[in-house]
């Protein structure tokens, strides 16, 4: 695998090496210059999609935020729309995303940590009380529930009476990448990619405008793979999602629509601008010529670039800014659809309010005071990025056509393979770190603070709001119509058992009144749990 | 040779840094056992048992480290492995760490710590040299 590792002059990184170990040369000129790429709007993509870039629109601002209970989240999100953000993304909490209700044992300590807990369709419906979900879009990072969080999200627009054509937004939703890094998987990688699979059809059949899954790369990067390695493996994962859906004898044209992307940028900023092009350029051409597709949109790699959240030292806090700063003008020169920038604090908690709204200010003073929205794709023919996309490109292939031709994603998860390189990439940043070639600026400095002693001010964790949580679902449980969700929940098991889609039974399910421990429950009794492979 | 078990107890799934510092510990002369993801308090003290370990380790980054180290070390106890160091690593600012060696943990050691400096303390161990 030598070709996509970052082994090698370790000792120069940073000056003559991308973060990704790719060798960079001390001046370019036009004898490097590759042949001049087409678009935008023209296939690759590699310019992106839009003639005019982001002149009309720029990228959705989309902060990360939820803690505590709906109303707490609820609270967040209207302060944060309030203040410009764009599109919401919700963070849920760790129970949530292991398909457990609040007052389960297994969930002790966790409930409402990270995030808001969402144990039945009234707390979806607390989240989003008095925000219009026909006019705003909303990303949810989940997995193993992906299926549940969407079915609430649907049933509480059945609810208000608005066409589910008109909801837009994400849910992660990428069960193979869990099994490598995260781990916020519930049942076995066959079992995983069915679910996964019945979300997509549902979005393509019936939510038109959803992202049904957003395949990712960033966990990846934070386990311990380069940011090259971790765009190869998302590519070879969305092959293996696409097999799974036309497998079902659907056209890759009424699914790929539905597919988006994660991948995020980091602290190299020309790497990043490489990154996103190469891989808007290697999907098309996934898409077009190993699957077939003819429509423009199936080939287009919509991506969310997320943070690079590893970034942020706990040491000199404030050092953070600059790093926010840059990641965001280097994902808005990459052409992303979608952004979220880490925020300063987040080396020590989840973030404050403080903290979120001077990582949406961030992005807001990249896209109105940089001038980074003149023109698309404004690095497009210097010879260095023109020169690092092609390379970029090239390594991508190489990743995608060693993984499918030694049986693909779900096989290289299944025994390890996946997991065990992105460990040996992380051992190599640790023998960076230590040997002092992976410079971060600040650390070892001991200071905590924004200046003077101590910390910084940092999120409380409200175990308040773990109490009323727990008391509201246990009350709901008492006075709900246990018929009508017991038989809810035997049809989802009847749709599992056999090859129905599940979502619509779910959609139901939440309506009657089941909650999120329930209908994982549910599903869970039918497919079993799983163990992943360590793989280190 | 040190015996360790190292662990990830509650829900958190990041376990980039316990994957590293197992394969730190396996080439530094230790014999390394790694739970997988998502442990109770319960099942690292019954590994810890049966594999008669001389050091656990456990690794958090959710938030919850205070409440889910004071089980771990309270199941130890109960297990009668109550004198076996534990250690504790993962996201922890700075005024957790008198709280959780308040709770019995050996050393404690949040991200940004050297892989030297857990090392040392490791070759520190009386069982090191035996």
């Amino acid at each position: 695998m030598a070709v996509w590792t970052s082994r090698g002059d370790i000792d120069t990184f940073g000056v003559t090496h991308t973060e990704s170990g790719i060798a960079v040369e001390p001046l370019y000129t036009a004898s490097d210059a590759p042949a001049p790429v087409p678009g935008p709007a023209a296939f690759p993509f590699t310019r992106g999609f839009r003639e005019d870039g982001y002149r009309t629109r720029p990228w959705t601002f989309r902060q990360y935020a939820g803690h505590g209970g709906g109303s707490d989240t609820n609270g967040l999100l209207k302060y944060m729309v309030e203040n410009g953000q764009s599109g919401l993304s919700i963070a849920l909490d760790l129970p949530t995303q292991m398909g457990l209700d609040s007052d389960d044992p297994r969930a002790n300590y966790e409930v409402g940590r990270l995030g808001v807990a969402i144990d039945r369709l009234a707390d979806m419906e607390a989240v989003y009380d008095g925000i219009p979900i026909e006019r705003i879009s909303s990303s949810f990072t989940i997995n193993g529930t992906a299926p549940v969080i969407l079915a609430y999200y649907v049933a509480m627009a059945d609810r208000r009476g608005i066409p589910r054509d008109q909801l837009a937004g994400t849910v992660q939703n990428d069960l193979l990448k869990e099994f490598v890094a995260r781990g916020a998987y519930l049942y076995p990688p066959a079992a995983s990619v069915r679910l996964a699979t019945d979300v997509i059809e549902f979005c393509m059949r019936s939510v038109p405008k959803w992202n049904a899954i957003s395949i990712s790369a960033a966990h990846m990067r934070s386990a311990g793979a380069t940011p090259v390695m971790s765009d190869g493996f998302m590519l070879s994962n969305a092959i293996a999602y696409c097999e799974s859906v036309i497998a079902r004898g659907i056209d890759i044209d009424d699914f790929a629509p539905n597919l988006s992307f994660l991948t995020s940028s980091y602290k190299d900023v020309f790497e990043t601008v490489a990154r996103f092009r190469a891989c808007r350029t290697v999907w098309a051409e996934i898409a077009r010529d190993r699957f077939g597709a003819q429509k423009e949109r199936s080939m287009m790699f919509r991506v969310h670039s997320g943070g690079d959240i590893d970034a942020m030292t706990s040491e000199e806090p404030i050092n953070n800014v600059a790093r926010m700063a840059l990641n965001a003008f280097a994902g808005a020169c990459g052409g992303v659809q979608s952004m979220q920038v880490p925020c300063y604090d987040e080396a020590y908690e989840i973030p404050t309010e403080a903290a979120i709204l001077n990582a949406l200010r961030v992005q807001h003073i990249v896209a109105y005071e940089s001038g980074v929205r003149y023109t698309a794709d404004p690095f497009a023919g210097s010879y260095f990025v023109e020169d690092l996309t092609e390379k970029i490109a090239a390594q991508l292939r190489a990743i995608i056509e060693e993984v499918t031709s030694t049986g693909g994603s779900i096989e290289w998860i299944s025994d390890g393979r996946m997991q065990a390189a992105i460990s040996q990439e992380a051992r190599v940043w640790e023998e960076r770190v230590a040997d002092g070639s992976e410079i971060r600026v600040g650390l070892g400095s001991g200071q905590r603070g924004m200046g003077g002693d101590g910390e910084i001010t940092v999120h409380e964790f409200d175990p308040g709001a773990v109490d009323l949580q727990i008391k509201r679902l246990q009350e709901h449980r008492a006075t709900r119509d246990s018929q009508a969700v017991t038989a809810a929940l035997a049809a989802l098991t009847t749709a599992a058992e056999g090859d129905t889609n599940v979502m619509e039974l779910l959609v139901e399910a939440a309506k009657a009144g089941a909650t999120t421990g329930e209908m994982c429950g549910a599903l869970g009794d039918v497919f079993g749990d799983f163990d992943a492979p360590v793989g280190i | 040779m040190t015996r360790v078990l190292l662990a990830k107890p509650g829900l958190d799934g990041h376990d980039k840094g316990i994957k590293v510092l197992a394969t730190i510990l396996r080439d530094a002369g230790c014999e390394v056992i790694y739970t997988g993801l998502h442990q109770t308090p319960q099942k690292i003290a019954l590994a810890a048992v049966q594999e008669d370990v001389d050091v656990i380790g456990l690794s958090m980054l959710s938030g919850a480290h205070v409440d889910l180290s004071r089980d771990v070390i309270e199941q130890l106890r109960e297990a009668g492995l109550g004198e076996r160091p534990v250690i504790v690593g993962g996201n922890i600012p700075l005024r957790d760490v008198a709280l959780l060696t308040g709770l019995g943990a050996a050393a404690v050691f949040p991200t940004g710590t050297s892989y030297e400096e857990i090392i040392g303390w490791f070759a520190a161990l009386p069982t090191a040299t035996s």
